[in-house]
């Protein structure tokens, strides 16, 4: 589904992923881990082709997406969520989800997707006329996710959607990121620092440490390995 | 006498309420502080007073190429202040006002510089000469009723939309794969074309233009119906455009010396300004937050 081969970058001279290469399985939630500045939002902002990318390829279903530009990546159906709820903050809600499918131009199409993602999150639909500044920080998420959906995405990278959130809403998204995994057909990868609620929902877990990828495995067997003490007190930091 | 003076009032109201809202849509819509507005509104007014005069171009071919012209430079200064961002990006808007007041000033050949152009004629449309106030009023209101319009039915469509997702988070909407610097150039371009058209609109109706009709004392009076008005509200304009042109008319009722009232008039905007900032930091009908 997504395979990142021998993948280094970083933002200009400085460079933040060492030789990573991973492989996601098609319809998986996986979970990207490490300490502060390990490198994980860049490696997700790099699949996305926002930092530079030295040397290294990313293929998303056996096609080079290396360097594609954001609008196209939309289109081949990878979304970003990024860190921190951006959303458009004086807009309606339902025009922040609008916009995540503003290059389709069926006008059915929209409105059946946007059905699809009030379904999902039937508050959204509540609120649908209100100023997307007006939403709780879960609402918010939601509706970061939703615009994301729109797109109809096969691929979702999430940085961070825990960030900020009452500890029963983080488990909230959580959940809501394993329906969206089975009712939309997506695959998953998450950057968290949250380990402990999403280890016990997620498939995958990769641990990036400095840059360099440490460990892979399933959850339930990462949960409990040594490595995963490592990362959880802190002896990488 | 006094019903001429009202119609002239009324006129300069629409003319006023056209270039609010077109900037409305530049600095409210797509959040891009623009101070310079005012010399679109003048590229607009000189290139259809020339067109027309020396060029024997009928009105309606004139005030579309004065409003080409003016998109044309509403592209050129997007464009070299694209690296610009808050204030340095007012600051070379309002850098390019006194750029083409400089030029409408100096460029003598073309513009016969202090001296203004003369003898500007009024519209002629299909035959039909609009020669009095009261019809000018009429057609000026059915430009503004064309133009308005479209704006209103730019700003709630679609492509609307993503205009106001530039002002609201323009990162965020790259990442939705949009072109940000495409979008901002484009609403450039669209509200430099309407501020053309009032800009003609003005020639045409008072018949002679000069330079200092483009300068600092109508930035303050655009930027002051745009912010009384609101951001991000085309109603607001409108409405924000009546007040503040009717306002100091009424200087002209109380007795006081001619040499006081201009002074009085940049006090009275002043007040407002510093009135609307401190109670209603939204304007009259405004969405969005002056920042």
């Amino acid at each position: 589904m997504l395979e990142i081969k021998n993948l280094n970058a970083g933002y200009g001279e400085i460079k933040v992923i060492k030789d990573v290469s991973l492989t996601l399985q098609n319809g998986s939630v996986s979970v990207l881990m490490g300490p502060n500045g390990a490198g994980k939002s860049t490696l997700l902002k790099s699949v996305f082709n926002i930092t530079d990318i030295d040397s290294g390829k990313v293929f998303f279903e056996e096609e080079d997406i290396t360097r594609l530009p954001a609008h196209a990546l939309l289109e081949k159906g990878i979304a970003f969520v990024s860190q921190g709820r951006v959303n458009f903050s004086t807009l309606s809600v339902e025009d922040n989800l609008r916009l995540g499918a503003h290059h389709v131009q069926d006008k059915a199409e929209v409105d059946s997707r946007l059905e699809q993602v009030y379904k999902q999150f039937p508050i959204l639909k509540d609120r649908r006329k209100e100023y997307a500044f007006s939403l709780s920080g879960g609402q918010q998420q939601m509706l970061a996710i939703g615009r994301a959906l729109m797109s109809k995405p096969r691929l979702l990278l999430m940085d961070e959607p825990s960030l900020g959130l009452a500890p029963k809403l983080v488990k909230e998204v959580f959940k809501k990121i394993i329906e969206i995994r089975d009712n939309f057909d997506a695959t998953i990868l998450i950057v968290e620092h949250n380990l402990k609620s999403l280890m016990d929902v997620a498939d995958h877990g990769y641990i990036l440490v400095q840059g360099e990828l440490v460990a892979q495995d399933t959850c339930s067997k990462l949960k409990n390995s040594p490595i995963m003490k490592k990362v959880f007190v802190g002896a990488f930091d | 006498m006094i019903s001429t003076y009202l119609i002239h009032i009324a006129i300069i109201i629409v003319i006023f309420a056209i270039l609010a809202a077109s900037l409305n849509l530049s600095l409210g819509y797509t959040g891009m502080i623009n101070l310079g507005h005012i010399a679109f509104y003048g590229i607009g007014a000189y290139s259809s007073a020339i067109l027309t005069i020396r060029h024997d171009f009928a009105f309606i071919p004139a005030i579309i190429c004065g409003g080409l012209i003016a998109s044309v430079f509403g592209w050129f200064l997007t464009v070299i202040t694209s690296r610009l961002k808050g204030d340095y990006f007012a600051l070379g808007t309002l850098g390019f006002a006194f750029v083409a007041y400089a030029v409408f000033l100096n460029w003598t050949s073309l513009t016969r510089g202090p001296l203004g152009i003369p003898g500007i004629p009024r519209p002629e449309i299909f035959g039909y000469v609009v020669r009095s106030t009261s019809d000018y009023l009429t057609f000026s209101l059915i430009v503004a009723a064309i133009v308005i319009t479209f704006l209103w039915l730019l700003t709630r469509s679609r492509y609307g939309k993503l205009l106001e997702a530039t002002r609201d988070d323009a990162v965020g909407l790259q990442m939705l794969g949009k072109n940000i610097f495409r979008l901002k150039y484009q609403s450039m371009m669209v509200a430099a074309f309407c501020a053309a058209i009032a800009g003609s609109l003005y020639g045409h109706y008072i018949s002679f233009i000069d330079p200092s009709t483009f300068y600092l004392n109508d930035i303050v009076i655009l930027l002051t119906i745009a912010i009384v008005g609101g951001l991000a509200s085309l109603r607001g304009s409108i409405a924000a455009a009546i007040i503040i042109i009717l306002l100091p008319e009424m200087l002209r009722f109380v007795n006081m010396p001619p040499s006081m009232i201009g002074p009085m008039r940049q006090i009275l905007y002043a007040l407002l300004l510093i009135l609307i900032l401190m109670f209603r930091p939204r304007g009259l009908f405004g969405k969005v937050d002056l920042e």
